[in-house]
Formats: structure tokens, C-alpha cells, sequence
């Protein structure tokens, strides 16, 4: 009896909910599906106070390629560009505040791949994710969100034997910069984590095959180092223009399968690259190096361009859309 | 491979170049508050200082709202110190290509009521402002006094 995962290969970009699985749609998916946007909707009416875009006091949280960042904002990246374990992929994601910190996002992408000398490509499923920004310290330069991840089965290209039955992730998101270090550390506070830890909860748990279809743990962390926190904070150093936005960053992705308790080997990348963050907009380079065999056995990369929504259009797509932004 | 880092050149430089352009074609330019680094202060973040300072410069970014900006002076005391309005510098040739009020001088002024000298130490600057647009932006840094010929 084997078990379908999605960890068969590791991917670049943000943790997939789940590919290369096959099953049957049922009713309970509909009703599930209501029930995430009735809950949506009630958490709108619940507004700490903070700041949107990434920010929280003097940190600011750029959007990472693998790992999403712990903030809700108005924003759109497009593209995310990779090429990993023979496959090419071209992502997009578009986000937009409900309210003032509860955000819907909607994410597509088309992927290129050869698999037994055949060239593949097509669509992948369409995924949304909805997010609350339930904790923001300006002083301790945290954010903590929560949100849940639907990949919509059945949306994607046929050829690619994508899941015809929608997945589940709930997500926990996290944000903390150190510049509550104290003083004798203060070379460490231009640094932050960022992270996410989500369990993927297939909508369908046989395959058509007859193959148990496994849940899955996957998400990861990131280390960032940033030269403007550094620059207007610590030391002024007065860098040349193009290095005082720049933010070195290495992302850390990990997913594992879960079957009745059983684990299977995990799966992940590590990607080191940088951040330039401009002031519409926002691009990143990363290598994604496998995390093991399993995960693949050559290097690829990672090119992203991120705009900020909230910056471009202040007034119109860039708030929320309904409530005060402050 | 060509053909494959032409794909790459285009998807990675003139597609996002290409949705800017059009993101920024369909709506009116808008006023430049996005959110604002801090580029340079005097005196500089982190340095050491050997003369009481009488004014402070800093240089963000973005043109600034100055009636949305904020600026605290702390002496090692933990006393906050009295300043002076916030004045734009005037552009010249050493602030070539920044943006319009971009630059900002404020007096360090004396509180007659508790004259005292400069105190040698750690001396903190805290920052806050708001743009137009909504966005906060905000940080704080510190420089060091010491006794010194002039003080």
C-alpha cells in the first residue's frame, strides 16, 4: 500500500498544499468552504491597534519567496519566477485587506516540468488564504497572524494530475525583530525571524486508486539581516543608496507527511538571497538549495517582484475595504 | 539556453517593469509619503560626539509632512530635552536628487528655567512620522557625548 503525498519533490516558493494526488469531490467541501468565509466575515469586526504593511514600530517584514511574512497588506507580487528540480514556475499572488487587518489573498501560477522525457506544463490549482493580524508590538517589533490556506482542487491544468478535491492549512504566522536587544547586542537587532507552520488537511482521504491520501505538516522560518535598520538605527553608515534598502535574508522550508501517525522523511529547501526594498516596490533573489536528496540534487533560484499596494494607491485598491486604515 | 535566459531576462526585468507601468498609467501619481527611511543624521547614528550638540539634522527618504513629524531628545538623564520647530534644508548642491523636504534641522534649545550643561553619556533620539497616506514610520537611535577639549 503506498501513500500519495505532495512531498514526492520539494518546490520553491511558498509551502504547497498539495500536488499529485488524486480523489473524489464531495459535499463537505462546500459546506467547509462556507463555513471559512462565515468566520472570515465575523473576525472582520475585531481591530487591534497597529500598522498595516509589514511594519511593526521601527521593523519592517518584507515578503519573503518560501515563507509568507506575518503581516496583512495590499499587495501584489507578480512574478515569482523559479526554476527547481528540472521544473519551471511562474507564480502571482494578489492580496487585498477585508478590513483593516483581515486580508483575502488569491494565488495562480504555471509550471513547466519534463517528467519521463515528456515536456509538461499547464496551470496549477488556484489557491486563497485568508489571514487575521491578531498581534502587533511596536516595541517588541512583533506580528502574529492566523489564517487558513484552500487550494481549490479540480481549478488547475488536467495534464498535470493535480488534486481534484480542495486542501485545508491552517496557518500560524509569525514576525519578531530584535531590537529589543540589549545594548551590549545592539550589532544583532538589524536581525528578524519571520515564520509559518501549517497542517494540510486533504479534503478527500482516498485516492482513486484506493491509496490513503496523507495530511501534511509543512512551513519553515526565515533569518533576516536588515542593512537600513542597521544604517537609521544602530550605525549610520552611510551607505550608497542601492545597499541602505537591501535585507540579506535566508528562508528555511520544510514539509513532512503524516499517515495515521506514520511520518515520512521530510522534504524542504534552504534559500539564501537578499531583498532590495524600494518605495512602491520591492524585489528579491534567492538560490534554492535542496534540503536532501529527497528534495532534489541540483540548486535552482528564485526572482521575485513585489509591489506595495497600500503605497501606489493610497486611496483606492491600496485600503481596506471596509473600515478606517488607522 | 538562450532561448531559456531570454525567458528568464523577461519574466524577471520587463514583466514587472511592464505591470508597474501600467499600475502606475491608470491613476493619478501620488503625493511621495510612502514610507520614509532614515538615511543620515547628524549628529551620526551610533557616533561619538566630543562637543554639546546645538542642532539636529536628519535626512529621510520622503519629502516629509511636518505636521505630522515628532522628534524626541533624551540627555542621559532621561531628561527630554526642549527643541525648535523642524526646519526643511534648502535644496543645494550637496542635497542634489533628494526629494523635496527630505531634510530636516532642529534646534536643541536651552529650557531657561533649568539651564544645565550638556551631560557627557549616551544621548537618545526617537523619531515619528505619519504620511499623508496613513503610513507611520518611526525608530530612535543614539549617539555618545564625551568630554572633549570643547566641552
Amino acid at each position: 500500500m503506498t501513500i500519495t503525498t505532495s512531498t514526492d519533490r520539494a518546490r520553491p516558493g511558498r509551502p504547497n498544499l498539495r500536488r499529485n494526488d488524486r480523489g473524489k469531490i464531495g459535499p463537505g467541501d462546500g459546506i467547509a468552504t462556507c463555513l471559512a468565509f462565515g468566520i472570515a466575515i465575523a473576525l472582520t469586526g475585531l481591530a487591534p491597534s497597529a500598522n498595516a504593511h509589514g511594519r511593526a514600530g521601527a521593523r519592517f517584514f518584507p515578503s519573503t519567496i518560501a515563507i509568507e511574512d506575518p503581516a496583512v497588506a495590499d499587495e501584489l507580487t507578480l512574478p515569482i519566477f523559479s526554476r527547481f528540480n528540472g521544473a519551471r514556475e511562474i507564480e502571482g499572488e494578489y492580496s487585498r485587506r477585508l478590513a483593516r487587518f483581515f486580508s483575502v489573498s488569491i494565488e495562480a501560477g504555471r509550471t513547466r516540468e519534463a517528467e519521463d522525457g515528456e515536456i509538461l506544463s499547464g496551470f496549477e490549482n488556484i489557491e486563497t488564504s485568508f489571514r487575521y493580524q491578531f498581534l502587533t508590538s511596536a516595541k517588541h517589533e512583533t506580528i502574529l497572524s492566523a489564517g487558513l490556506g484552500i487550494e481549490w482542487g479540480g481549478t488547475g491544468s488536467a495534464r498535470l494530475e493535480l488534486a481534484p478535491y480542495n486542501s485545508w492549512a491552517p496557518t500560524l504566522f509569525f514576525g519578531k525583530g530584535l531590537g529589543d536587544l540589549p545594548e551590549n547586542l545592539r550589532y544583532l537587532r538589524p536581525l528578524a525571524l519571520t515564520g509559518q507552520a501549517a497542517y494540510v488537511i486533504p479534503g478527500r482521504r482516498i485516492a482513486e486508486d484506493g491509496d490513503p491520501i496523507a495530511s501534511e505538516f509543512n512551513g519553515g522560518f526565515t533569518v533576516q539581516y536588515s542593512l537600513s535598520y542597521l544604517n537609521s538605527q544602530i550605525r549610520g553608515l552611510a551607505l550608497p543608496g542601492f545597499f541602505a534598502r537591501l535585507t540579506p535574508v535566508t528562508e528555511f522550508s520544510f514539509a513532512k507527511a503524516v499517515h495515521r501517525g506514520e511520518g515520512e522523511s521530510v522534504t524542504g529547501t534552504i534559500q539564501p538571497g537578499f531583498f532590495w526594498i524600494g518605495k512602491y516596490f520591492q524585489l528579491g533573489a534567492e538560490a534554492v538549495v535542496p534540503l536532501n536528496d529527497r528534495s532534489g540534487r541540483r540548486t535552482g533560484f528564485a526572482l521575485q517582484a513585489h509591489f506595495f499596494l497600500d503605497d501606489i494607491f493610497p486611496g483606492t485598491i491600496g485600503k481596506p475595504l471596509w473600515g478606517r486604515t488607522k | 539556453m538562450m532561448r531559456g535566459m531570454t525567458g528568464v531576462v523577461f519574466w524577471v526585468l520587463v514583466f514587472p517593469v511592464l505591470v508597474f507601468l501600467v499600475l502606475a498609467a491608470c491613476v493619478p501619481a501620488p503625493p511621495a509619503f510612502a514610507h520614509s527611511l532614515l538615511l543620515r543624521a547628524s549628529p551620526a547614528v551610533g557616533g561619538t560626539i566630543t562637543r554639546a550638540p546645538t542642532e539636529l539634522r536628519l535626512e529621510f527618504s520622503e519629502t516629509l509632512d511636518l505636521d505630522h513629524f515628532e522628534v524626541q531628545v533624551i540627555d542621559p538623564s532621561g531628561r527630554q530635552l526642549l527643541l525648535g520647530a523642524p526646519v526643511p534644508v534648502q535644496s543645494g548642491p550637496e542635497n542634489r536628487g533628494r526629494p523635496l523636504n527630505s531634510i530636516v534641522r532642529i534646534a536643541l534649545l536651552s529650557d531657561p528655567a533649568e539651564p544645565s550643561p550638556a551631560l557627557p553619556g549616551t544621548w537618545q533620539i526617537r523619531w515619528r512620522l505619519v504620511s499623508l497616506d496613513g503610513h507611520e514610520s518611526e525608530g530612535s537611535f543614539r549617539f555618545t557625548l564625551v568630554a572633549g577639549p570643547g566641552h
